[in-house]
C-alpha cells in the first residue's frame, strides 16, 4: 500500500467500534472444551490451537503487501452474554484452583477470556532470528529430532505438543496462501507458500513470517505484548541483500515497514485496558485487548559499535508519519549515537509518536549487576509495560509492585499497620498473600519488624536504617512466599506446553517450559511504586523532627495515624512549604537516591544462586499508583490517606515547581546505574520546542539529561485538552510551565482569561 | 546585591539553546500593553491573586503592620501599609501572594545559573538577563555577566535600550548576544505609551547596528497602533547593515492585565494583530524573522 492508502486505513480503523469481536475464535475455542480431553495438556493445548486455526477465516486484501488479518465482528448481546457465561464457569473456583490452572502472575481481567486448557500470556520476546533464519520448518525439524531421543513421558509429550504447533501455524500459512491465490493475490500467495515452513529469503518473506506468528501467538494464543526485540538488527541483513540486488528500494522498504506496523494496530481492540471501570472492558471478550508490541532500535553492540543503521531511520521514520499507539518504540541511546539520528527520533517525539529512549549506558551495567551476561545483555529490550527482557532468552510477567510507602509506615508505626492495627489474634505465614502474590499488587494490611520506641530514632542515619530493615523483611517475605508458589506450580508444570515454549531459546532442548529451567534466565520485576512520594516524606520528617524541631516522632506518627484529624493547615504547610523532590535541590534529591539504592541492595540480598528466579528492580508504577495509593495512610510529604502516590519516576503530583532542567536534575541523581527498567514521563508544552530552534533544544535536554545518568524519557507534548484538565485540577499542574509568545509562564499563575486565550490558541495550532 | 523577580530555568525562547533567564525588577520604560507589569517598579512589592485566596485569614495574623484585613469574608489589602517584608507569604498555602522583587546576591544568582550548565553546553544556550530593564541595575547586571564568563557560559542581555550609550560600552565586552526591544518608531507615540521618548534608544540602536554587535531583535506587535506598514519599514531601515541574528515579532496577548491586578494597578487592553498583518509586517525584513 502507498502511504496515502496506508493513512485512509488508518483513519478507518480509528473509528473502530470498540464492540467489535474477534467471534471466530471465541467459539472455536468454547467447541473444544469437551475435545482433546484424554490428551495430556501439552496436546490438548496444540490440538485446541490447530482446531481454532483450520476453522478461522484468511481474508485476504489484495492491497496488502503482507498478508494476515482476522475477521471481526460484533457479537449479539445473547451471544457475548453467553460466552461471558461460559468463561465464568472456568473461574468460578477457589483461589488455589485458579492458582494451579494458571500456573502464574494474572490479573482478573486477562484470566476472564482465557480457557484453563489453553492459556498463553505472552509479555516476552520471542526467537525472532531463529524463526526468519530456520523457518517453521527447521524449528519443527529440531524438535523431532528432539523427541526422538526421549523416553521420559512427560517431556515427550511437551517435545510432541511443539511439533504440533509447528506444523498447525504451517497449515494454516499455507491454507492463507490457497485463500490469497483465490483472492487474486498471487505474489502475496506465493509469498505464504515460501514462509509456510521454510527460512524468509527476503526482507518482506520476514516480516510476513513474523506477522503470521505474532497473529497466531497474540490473536488467537493470548501472547499479549510482544517484544520485537532489535529488528533493525536482525532485518539488516536481508534488507542490505535485497536493497543491494535492487529487489528492495528504499521506498519499498518504508511501505512495508509501514504496513507492518498498521497491522499490528489493526488487531488491537479499540479499547483502553487499563481504564478496568469502563463497559468497554468489562464487555470484552477479547484474549488480548488492546496490547500493543515492543520493538527495540539502536543501541550498542556487544563490539562496542553503535547498531543505528539504514533500517533504524526507517523504522523511526514509519513511527513518526503513522504516530499509532503499537508499536511501543524504544529507541537506545548510548554516548556517540549518532546526531542526525537522535534529531529523528525527537522530532517524532515531540510529535507524540510512540517512541521512548533508554539508556545504554545505565541499563547494560544494571542489568550485569542483576546477573546478566554478555553477549545477551547487550540485546535488551522491553515488553510492556517497561518491563525490561532480554529476547528470546527469557520472560513472562512474574512481577511485584513493591509500594515504597509500606516500609515507611512500618517504621513510624513499630511494624503496625495504621489503617488496620494488628491485633493479637493476627497470625500470618507470610506477608503477601497469595491474592496478593498472584495479582503482584499490595493490598491491605503487611505488619512488619517492631524496632522499638520511635522517639529513640536519633537521627535520619538511624531512621533510614530502620527504613532498609523493613524493605528487607518484605522482600524476604515477598520471596518466601513465591518460593513456596514455584514448589507448588513445579509440581504441575511437567508435560505442559504452551506456544511461548516453541520459540524461545533452550526450551525444545531442554523440553521444559519458559517457566520452569527451559531458558537460560528467569526473573521477576520488582517495580518500587511511590518513590517521590516516600523521598518527600523522609525530607519532611528531617526537617519537622530534627530540623525546625516542631514536633516529636511519636507525635507526628500520631498526627498521621488520625490522617491530620482536627489540623487542616498541616498538610498544606506540608505541601505548600516543605521543599519537595523535583526541584534540583540535594537535600531532597538525596532521599530519593537513597531509597532506590535501598531497593536495588535489599533485592539482591534476597536474590542468589539458589534460586531459579532473580528479581530486577525497576521504578515503574504504571498506573497502579492510584490503587496502591488507597492501601496507604497519610503520610509526612502532606498526603492524606488513600491518596494516590506518586507516579512512576515523577515527583508527587504538581510538586515540580522549578522547570523541566531541574525535574531531570532531580532524577538524574538516583542510582539508574543499578535500576533495570522503568519511565519518566514528562509533560512539554508544543510551543517550547516548536520550530528547527526548538527540536535542537529539545535533543540537547534528552540528550543532557541521558549524559547525565538519567535511564529512561518519555513524554507528552501537551494540548488544548490538558490545558483544559489543568484549570480544573490547577494543583496538579503547578509545574506547568507554557510560551505565552516570545516568553514563558506558569499556566495556573495565569489567570482565568489569560488561561482561555492561551487554550483558544493552543486549539488553533493543534 | 540585585532585586530579582523570577529566575526561569528551561527558557528556549530568550535566545539561542535552552538557557536560564533571570528577570530583573525595575524598568525605565512603562508600556501600555506590558506583559509583566509587576517588573516596573525599582523596588519589592506584594502580588495579591485574590480569585485563588481561600480566606484563612492567616496573613492577617502574619502582617506586623495591618495591611491584610478580612471583612464579612472579604479580604482586603491594604498597599499603602505593606512594605513587601514576605512574612505573610509564608502563611499563605494557596498560592494567593507572591513577593515580585528579591535581594540576592550575584552569587547566589549564579549558582542557580550553574545547575543547567550542561544543558547550555548541550544545546548553545546559556544566560539571559532580562527585565523589567536589566540596565537599571547595570552594576548588578554587569557582576552577573561576569560571572557567567568566568564558568564559560554564553551570555545575553534583553533591553530596551534607554540608556547613555556608556552602560552599553561597559556591557558589550561580557555579553555574547544583545536580545533588543524595539517598540515604534514614531517618536510622540512613542513618548504617549511608552513614557519615554525614543530618542536615546534609537541613538544606541544605530550604534548598535554599526558596530555590527549580534543582536535579536524583539518587537512586541499591538494592533492597530505599531502593526503598520511605516513602522515595520523604518524599523527595517534602522536595522540595515546591523549583525541581526533574528527579527521576533511578539504579537500582544493580555496576560500583563491580570498580572497588573495583582499588584492593584489597571491596564488597558489591546487588540492581537491577525496573522496576515504579522506576515505583512515580517515581510518588511530581509533577515529571519519569527512571530
Amino acid at each position: 500500500m502507498t502511504a496515502s492508502q496506508l493513512m485512509e486505513r488508518v483513519q478507518e480503523d480509528l473509528r473502530k467500534d470498540y464492540r467489535l469481536t474477534f467471534m471466530e475464535r471465541v467459539r472455536l475455542l468454547l467447541e473444544t472444551e469437551d475435545m482433546f480431553t484424554d490428551s495430556p495438556p501439552a496436546l490438548r493445548y496444540a490440538s485446541t490451537l490447530r482446531h481454532i486455526l483450520s476453522g478461522i477465516s484468511k481474508p485476504v486484501r489484495p492491497d496488502e503487501a503482507i498478508l494476515g488479518s482476522v475477521n471481526e465482528e460484533i457479537p449479539s448481546e445473547e451471544e457475548r452474554l453467553e460466552v461471558e457465561r461460559r468463561y465464568e464457569i472456568w473461574w468460578d473456583i477457589p483461589l488455589e484452583e485458579i492458582q494451579k490452572k494458571m500456573l502464574f502472575y494474572y490479573s482478573d481481567e486477562w484470566r476472564k477470556c482465557r480457557a484453563p486448557w489453553f492459556i498463553s500470556l505472552g509479555h516476552l520476546a520471542l526467537d525472532w532470528e531463529s524463526l526468519i533464519g530456520e523457518g517453521l520448518g527447521g524449528l519443527r525439524a529440531k524438535a523431532l529430532k528432539r523427541l526422538e531421543n526421549e523416553t521420559e513421558s512427560a517431556k515427550r509429550s511437551f517435545l510432541s505438543g511443539a511439533v504440533q504447533c509447528y506444523e498447525a501455524i504451517t497449515e494454516y500459512i499455507l491454507s492463507y496462501a490457497q485463500a490469497a491465490k483465490a483472492a487474486g493475490a498471487p505474489l502475496q500467495g506465493e509469498r505464504l507458500e515460501r514462509v509456510a515452513s521454510g527460512p524468509a529469503k527476503s526482507f518482506a518473506d520476514a516480516l510476513q513470517l513474523i506477522w503470521s506468528v505474532t497473529l497466531v501467538a497474540q490473536k488467537v494464543c493470548g501472547c499479549g505484548v510482544l517484544n520485537f526485540s532489535r529488528m533493525d538488527q536482525y532485518l539488516y541483513p536481508l534488507y542490505a541483500q535485497d536493497t543491494g540486488s535492487g529487489v528492495l528500494t528504499r521506498e519499498a522498504a518504508l511501505e512495508l515497514i509501514r504496513e507492518f506496523y498498521f497491522k499490528n494496530n489493526e488487531i488491537m481492540a479499540a479499547i483502553d485496558h487499563m481504564s478496568i471501570e469502563t463497559t468497554e472492558v468489562k464487555h470484552t471478550l477479547e484474549v488480548t485487548f488492546d496490547d500493543p508490541n515492543y520493538l527495540t532500535l539502536g543501541g550498542l553492540l556487544p563490539s562496542g559499535a553503535s547498531g543505528v543503521n539504514e533500517l533504524s531511520y526507517l523504522m523511526v521514520q514509519a513511527a513518526h508519519e503513522l504516530r499509532l499507539r503499537n508499536p511501543f518504540i524504544v529507541v537506545r541511546y548510548h554516548s556517540g549515537i549518532d546526531g542526525r539520528f537522535l534529531d529523528k527520533v525527537c522530532a517524532a517525539m515531540r510529535d507524540n509518536a510512540t517512541l521512548v529512549i533508554y539508556n545504554d549506558e545505565t541499563m547494560i551495567k544494571a542489568l550485569k549487576e542483576f546477573g546478566v551476561k554478555e553477549p545477551e545483555v547487550y540485546d535488551y529490550g522491553f515488553f510492556g509495560c517497561n518491563d525490561p527482557n532480554i529476547p528470546a532468552e527469557e520472560g513472562g510477567l512474574r512481577q511485584l509492585w513493591f509500594n515504597l510507602a509500606r516500609p515507611l509506615e512500618l517504621v513510624l508505626n513499630r511494624g503496625d499497620y495504621p489503617l488496620e492495627p494488628k491485633g493479637d489474634n493476627v497470625q500470618k505465614d507470610c506477608e503477601f498473600p497469595l491474592y496478593d502474590r498472584m495479582t503482584s499488587i499490595m493490598r491491605g494490611a503487611y505488619y512488619g519488624v517492631d524496632m522499638g520506641d520511635v522517639d529513640a530514632i536519633s537521627d535520619m542515619a538511624e531512621f533510614m536504617r530502620r527504613y532498609r530493615e523493613q524493605v528487607r523483611y518484605l522482600m524476604r517475605e515477598f520471596r518466601k512466599g513465591f518460593e513456596r508458589d514455584m514448589a507448588l506450580e513445579r509440581s504441575l508444570t511437567d508435560g505442559r506446553m504452551r506456544i511461548e515454549d516453541c520459540f524461545l531459546r533452550g526450551t525444545v532442548d531442554a523440553a521444559k517450559s519458559w517457566t520452569f529451567g527451559g531458558t537460560k534466565y528467569h526473573k521477576i520485576v520488582n517495580q518500587a511504586v511511590g518513590l517521590a512520594t516516600v523521598a518527600d516524606s523522609l525530607y519532611a520528617i528531617e526537617k519537622l523532627v530534627f530540623i525546625d524541631k516542631r514536633m516529636s516522632m511519636s507525635e507526628l506518627a500520631a498526627l498521621l495515624r488520625s490522617d491530620y484529624a482536627g489540623n487542616d493547615e498541616m498538610p498544606l504547610f506540608l505541601k505548600k512549604r516543605i521543599d519537595k523532590f523535583g526541584n534540583d535541590l540535594d537535600h531532597v534529591d538525596r532521599y530519593a537516591a537513597e531509597i532506590a539504592d535501598i531497593f536495588a541492595g535489599e533485592m539482591l540480598l534476597a536474590n542468589g544462586p539458589e534460586y531459579l528466579y532473580q528479581m530486577w528492580p525497576t521504578i515503574s508504577s504504571d498506573r497502579a499508583f492510584t490503587l496502591m495509593g488507597t492501601f496507604i495512610g497519610a503520610t509526612p510529604d502532606g498526603r492524606k490517606a488513600r491518596e494516590p502516590l506518586s507516579e512512576n519516576q515523577s515527583p508527587a503530583e504538581g510538586m515540580d515547581v522549578s522547570g523541566l532542567t531541574a525535574l531531570l536534575n532531580s532524577v538524574s541523581k538516583l542510582p539508574f546505574r543499578r535500576i533495570t527498567g522503568g519511565p519518566l514521563n514528562i509533560r512539554v508544552h508544543p510551543g517550547s520546542v516548536a520550530g528547527e530552534e526548538g527540536l535542537k533544544a529539545l535533543a540537547a535536554l534528552l540528550r543532557t539529561y541521558l549524559e547525565s545518568g538519567g535511564m529512561q524519557i518519555q513524554m507528552n507534548v501537551v494540548d488544548a485538552k490538558t490545558l483544559r484538565e489543568a484549570q480544573k485540577n490547577p494543583d496538579a499542574y503547578r509545574g506547568l510551565c507554557v510560551r505565552v509568545t516570545g516568553y514563558s509562564a506558569f499556566f495556573t499563575q495565569m489567570g482565568k482569561q489569560a488561561q482561555e486565550e492561551l487554550i483558544r490558541r493552543t486549539e488553533l495550532c493543534n | 546585591m540585585g532585586l530579582v523577580f523570577n529566575i526561569q530555568r528551561f527558557s528556549t525562547r530568550d535566545g539561542p539553546g535552552i538557557r536560564t533567564t533571570v528577570f530583573l525588577k525595575g524598568c525605565n520604560l512603562n508600556c501600555a500593553w506590558c506583559h509583566n507589569p509587576e517588573a516596573i517598579a525599582p523596588q519589592a512589592q506584594l502580588q495579591f491573586f485574590f480569585e485563588k485566596c481561600s480566606q484563612c485569614g492567616r496573613c492577617a495574623a502574619a502582617c506586623a503592620k495591618g495591611a491584610h484585613g478580612f471583612n464579612a469574608g472579604a479580604h482586603t489589602f491594604n498597599r499603602e501599609l505593606c512594605n513587601a517584608c514576605g512574612a505573610c507569604i509564608e502563611s499563605c498555602y494557596s498560592d494567593a501572594l507572591r513577593l515580585a522583587g528579591a535581594e540576592m546576591t550575584a552569587q547566589t544568582v549564579i549558582e542557580v545559573v550553574l545547575k543547567d550548565k550542561r544543558f547550555y553546553d548541550q544545546s548553545g544556550g546559556g544566560l539571559t538577563i532580562s527585565g523589567g530593564e536589566p540596565l537599571m541595575q547595570r552594576g548588578f547586571t554587569l557582576e552577573l555577566l561576569r560571572a557567567a564568563k568566568a564558568h564559560g557560559i554564553h551570555t545575553a542581555i534583553d533591553t530596551a535600550a534607554l540608556a547613555e550609550f556608556s552602560v552599553f560600552e561597559k556591557l558589550l565586552p561580557e555579553a555574547d548576544l544583545i536580545l533588543l526591544d524595539i517598540k515604534c518608531m514614531d517618536q510622540p507615540l512613542h513618548k504617549r505609551l511608552t513614557g519615554a521618548s525614543n530618542e536615546i534608544i534609537l541613538d544606541n540602536v544605530k550604534r548598535l547596528v554599526k558596530m555590527r554587535v549580534p543582536l535579536i531583535v524583539r518587537i512586541p506587535l499591538i494592533g492597530g497602533i505599531n502593526d503598520d506598514a511605516q513602522n515595520a519599514s523604518e524599523t527595517a531601515a534602522v536595522l540595515r547593515n546591523g549583525n541581526v541574528l533574528k527579527v521576533e515579532l511578539l504579537p500582544y496577548h493580555s496576560l500583563g492585565v491580570y498580572k497588573a491586578s495583582s499588584i492593584g494597578k489597571t491596564m488597558q487592553k489591546f487588540l492581537t494583530p491577525p496573522s496576515e498583518r504579522l506576515a505583512a509586517f515580517a515581510g518588511h525584513f530581509k533577515c529571519e524573522v519569527t512571530y
